[in-house]
């Protein structure tokens, strides 16, 4: 293909040179940018149907800092050998495991943090989407309609609470509204049922939009659930039916031997696998390289959510987020994306989240100016919001290719390495489809390798879901505290979270005992007070259940230490 | 079981009204969520509770003491490691569902002192930003590291907020063997008291940094380091003061907030400025039978005067249901507020306690209480401060006539 056009652009709108070469999978650039935003628009420029960007460009003067690693070097894992090795505990790697045991397989998931679920998976807004805003013939359309379609089975097996309520989309204008007809149209073509336009009874439904909406989308498939519960509930019940998550590991080279990855080089030691599917997320693009493998590049996304308090006045009784308007038509030619506000699965409320492009795959750090813009945003929707019920903010970095649409295929090139790159919203959505796809992709392989893939005759789909006392009765309750009276003792006043509850937790198949690591299995330190009242009972009740010192205790990874010694002995 | 009386929490506050509820005849029940009572002062190991009632400097666990061995010899009905999971009214009475080590237990109650006290302000209540290392600590959550634990936060340490916790916990982490590089403080003067300022700060050559907050903290695993900015006379971080200061753990005393959740699903209206709820002369809230006390009911500056709310919570739950008659009492003038916010003209107004900050630094200030325009007290100022809460006797038994009831602060 002819790319002179599109480089003269480049060259016109950015005064970038770039230079470009082809191959049968992918478009290969490079040059030197000073712009993030710039280079990242270059390479979309670059978008051709049937191939993949693979974005060199430089941006001058920047040093990408080192990935983190984890701290740990030992040789757990030395000269093991597996059939499947999964690269990745987020949505996608933990649900493409538990879909692997249900076969007898040797599976071994390996992921750099100290829990399942730390990237992305942990920090979005848990929408699991309708799909009304995807393009035709998609990824992403196929595997968020099938993925939403099986929701609420999915999370009933695995124990978790999943609500589909349905989202309004608000219309300001009735030249929108008249226009909404063609999504109507198209939802319905992609067969997502139920979506509708609905007038000015929407201010009855919703009464925070009172003032100015003329009518809304309605798409009744939407619905919420807690992305790293679900992606722990995926590891967990994997993990139950013989797979193996081994956590701070994190993969730092492969062999590739006649087009195949014989070996995967880790901080734990060397191993070998039949096969490898990578799930490695923002570094996607960087596990394909250990291969020798790279034709698609992930260009980082930065995405900010606000969480407020569950009790907030101003918040709306439904999901809601902002149509086009006539205004931003103009701009950006009306794109919907961009969040909303949404009443989370734990009853917060949340806002955003927006959008950001970063060359640094693990900032995760929050700003001040997007914070600001997600509730400037979201408060055009809902002006009622109130700035002071936020009671927390966090960011995730998405993991889109340049065609931003997934990439879930074996490569043509490595004959046994399958990437699962580029998901992104409605990644979580499309999880429970597109892991079936991936482990069928795995099997295949395997069989016509002329290895006996057999089913796991003991698969077990259901996981146990947690005890929640909170939502007992009181009758069921006071027994459970009969039979535990660990269960009757409150540790985390703000969610009413008793010690029977972390200590479960702490029992969970991956082995995590970390104070975060109970947070994100049972909320506690996540409601008011942030941790303040329970987050050193939590620390001593981990190091008891651990059998030593409170300063063994880690917030998270390995090394964020929750003390760093014993009162009188450190030296400063 | 019923009572007369249930006292929720078990701190300062609801020592002091359990115990006097119980010699005023009433039958009690006192719910502490912990395993032990005494509240937050079971961490205060430091020394200085106490001066205004016992005249003496106590610390924390030996001002408890004193009124746990008082209740000792009360006909309280105490019950430890008990949580209160919901209070809802019947029809003359409260019923209250609480959970222990044995079970879901009820009560039935025909009143309720809520003595539920505050809770820190956090990180994301100030808004800073950054990463999500460890080493980012409350005042409150580093002092129980240190003195319930035994462990250090930290080994070199930033504070933000000088009130008397951040400035306590400054030297404490000093004696412990930490390194204070120093205490930041947003506004243009300290908050805590000027003889922790000595004894906590110069005794031991902590800086004190004025008009000066975190902006932003850094660090992977542990924090590294954070980012100080000025601040403007609106509290504002300047752009461009930016500065990196090497610690691995921020202490933040930066306020605390009354704990009401309790009170907001009995439906008790909550005032803006105090967010504890809005109380008449006797603690009782605007719904009948329901009181507040302590720091539930507006954040105070001594433990003193957190234990007197409660003694005159405990006194008045004791006596007769009667009609209330209330008159709010307005303010004039800068006060950030007064507590109580209301009169009930149908009890005993004569020695009424009144407590108030105000709400900037001012000095020559003159705080009249009005009456119908008449003046029923009056007290001058040389200098008041708003961390620092006065307290102040009214006799509202001298008005000729309780009608429109005003506070004023005004120059002198």
């Amino acid at each position: 293909m002819n790319f002179d056009k599109i480089v003269k652009r480049v060259k016109k709108q950015f005064g970038v040179d770039v230079r470009v070469r082809e191959d049968e999978r992918s478009v290969f650039l490079s040059g030197e940018c000073d712009n993030w935003e710039h280079l990242v628009a270059i390479g979309k420029m670059f978008v051709t149907e049937g191939k993949h960007v693979v974005n060199d460009i430089r941006l001058e003067g920047y040093a990408e800092p080192p990935e983190r690693l984890p701290q740990i070097r030992d040789n757990a894992l030395d000269g093991t050998q597996w059939d499947v090795v999964v690269i990745g505990g987020g949505i996608s790697g933990c649900s493409v495991l538990r879909e692997l045991s249900r076969y007898r397989l040797k599976t071994l998931l390996v992921e750099k943090h100290s829990d399942v679920a730390r990237g992305a998976s942990g920090a979005n807004d848990g929408m699991v989407h309708a799909g009304i805003d995807l393009k035709h013939d998609c990824l992403k359309l196929k595997y968020g309609v099938a993925g939403n379609a099986i929701y609420g089975d999915v999370c009933k097996e695995l124990g978790v609470d999943f609500r589909r309520t349905g989202q309004y989309v608000i219309f300001d204008s009735r030249i929108i509204r008249f226009f909404a007809k063609g999504t109507v149209k198209r939802a319905t073509k992609h067969g997502i049922a139920g979506v509708k336009i609905i007038g000015k009874e929407i201010r009855q439904i919703e009464p925070r939009v009172k003032d100015f909406a003329v009518g809304a989308l309605y798409a009744p498939s939407s619905g919420y659930v807690s992305p790293y519960q679900l992606t722990i509930a995926y590891a967990e019940n994997a993990v139950q039916n013989g797979a193996t998550v081994s956590l701070d590991t994190a993969v730092s080279g492969m062999v590739v031997e006649n087009g195949k990855v014989v070996k995967i080089q880790t901080n734990r030691g060397t191993v070998s696998a039949r096969c490898v599917v990578n799930c490695a997320g923002v570094f996607a693009d960087r596990v394909a390289e250990m291969a020798g493998d790279r034709y698609f590049s992930i260009h980082p996304r930065r995405g900010t959510d606000l969480l407020l308090d569950p009790n907030a006045e101003g918040a709306p009784s439904e999901t809601i987020s902002m149509g086009p308007t006539l205004k931003s038509l103009h701009s950006n030619g009306g794109s919907t994306k961009g969040g909303g506000v949404i009443r989370t699965i734990d009853g917060n409320y949340l806002l955003g989240p927006d959008a950001v492009e970063t060359p640094d795959r693990e900032d995760t750090s929050t700003t001040k100016e997007s914070c600001d813009n997600v509730f400037a945003k979201q408060s055009t929707v809902c002006p009622s919001l109130k700035r002071s019920d936020v009671i927390a903010y966090f960011t995730g970095v998405r993991a889109p290719t340049y065609e931003e649409d997934f990439l879930i295929e074996r490569s043509s090139k490595v004959i046994n390495l399958i990437h699962v790159a580029g998901i992104q919203s409605p990644g979580l959505t499309a999880a429970p489809a597109f892991c079936k796809d991936v482990a069928a992709t795995v099997t295949d392989y395997l069989k016509s390798e002329g290895y006996d893939v057999q089913a796991n005759e003991h698969f077990n789909p259901t996981r146990q879901r947690p005890v929640r006392a909170k939502t007992l009765s009181d009758e069921q309750r006071d027994a459970l505290i009969k039979q535990d009276p660990d269960f009757g003792k409150i540790i985390c006043r703000c969610e009413e979270i008793s010690l029977g509850e972390i200590k479960q937790a702490l029992h969970n198949p991956l082995g995590v005992m970390t104070v975060d690591g109970v947070k994100r299995r049972v909320r506690a330190g996540m409601g008011r007070c942030q941790g303040g009242f329970c987050m050193p009972l939590v620390t001593k009740i981990i190091a008891d259940e651990l059998h030593a010192e409170p300063t063994a205790v880690n917030k998270d990874d390995v090394g964020s230490n929750i003390a760093v010694g014993k009162i009188k002995e450190v030296q400063s | 079981m019923k009572y007369d009386v249930a006292v929720i929490g078990g701190g300062p506050a609801g020592l002091a009204a359990a115990i006097k509820a119980s010699e005023g005849g009433a039958s009690v029940l006192l719910i502490e969520r912990e395993a032990r009572l005494g509240g937050i002062l079971k961490q205060c190991i430091h020394d200085g509770f106490g001066v205004v009632r016992f005249g003496e400097k106590l610390s924390g666990p030996e001002y408890a003491y004193r009124f746990i061995e008082r209740l000792k010899a009360a006909n309280v009905q105490v019950s430890l490691f008990s949580f209160v999971t919901s209070a809802v009214k019947l029809s003359d009475t409260y019923k209250i569902t609480y959970v222990c080590k044995d079970g879901v237990k009820y009560a039935e109650c025909s009143k309720i002192i809520l003595a539920t006290g505050c809770r820190e302000r956090t990180r994301n209540g100030i808004s800073i930003h950054g990463d999500r290392c460890a080493g980012v600590y409350t005042a409150g959550a580093a002092q129980n590291l240190v003195n319930i634990l035994g462990v250090m936060p930290g080994k070199r340490i930033v504070i933000l907020g000088s009130g008397d916790i951040g400035l306590i916990m400054a030297r404490r982490l000093t004696l412990e063997g930490a390194k204070v590089v120093g205490v930041y403080e947003a506004k243009s003067t300290p908050s805590g008291l000027t003889r922790n300022i000595h004894q906590c700060l110069h005794d031991f050559d902590i800086p004190l940094y004025l008009s000066k907050t975190v902006t932003r903290v850094f660090g992977q695993s542990r924090l590294e380091k954070v980012e100080i900015s000025d601040v403007d006379e609106r509290m504002r971080s300047i752009a461009g003061t930016e500065q990196l200061v090497d610690c691995d753990c921020l202490v933040l005393a930066v306020g605390l907030i009354p704990e009401n959740e309790l009170a907001r699903t009995l439906n008790v209206p909550l005032n803006k400025a105090t967010k504890g709820a809005t109380v008449d002369q006797n603690c009782q809230t605007l719904v009948d039978g329901i009181y507040a006390c302590g720091n539930a009911l507006h954040v105070n500056d001594l433990v003193d005067y957190v234990s007197e709310s409660g003694e005159i919570a405990g006194a008045h739950v004791t006596l007769q249901k009667t009609e209330r008659n209330l008159l709010p009492i307005t303010t004039e003038g800068k006060l950030l507020y007064v507590v109580p916010q209301m009169l009930d003209t149908n009890s005993d107004f004569g020695n009424v306690v009144m407590y108030f900050r105000a709400s900037e630094e001012l000095t020559n200030q003159r705080l009249t209480v009005t009456a119908c325009g008449e003046t029923i007290f009056s007290k001058t100022y040389a200098k008041l401060l708003p961390p620092e809460m006065e307290r102040i006797t009214v006799d509202f038994g001298k008005a000729r006539a309780l009608g429109e009831l005003t506070v004023r602060l005004e120059d002198k």
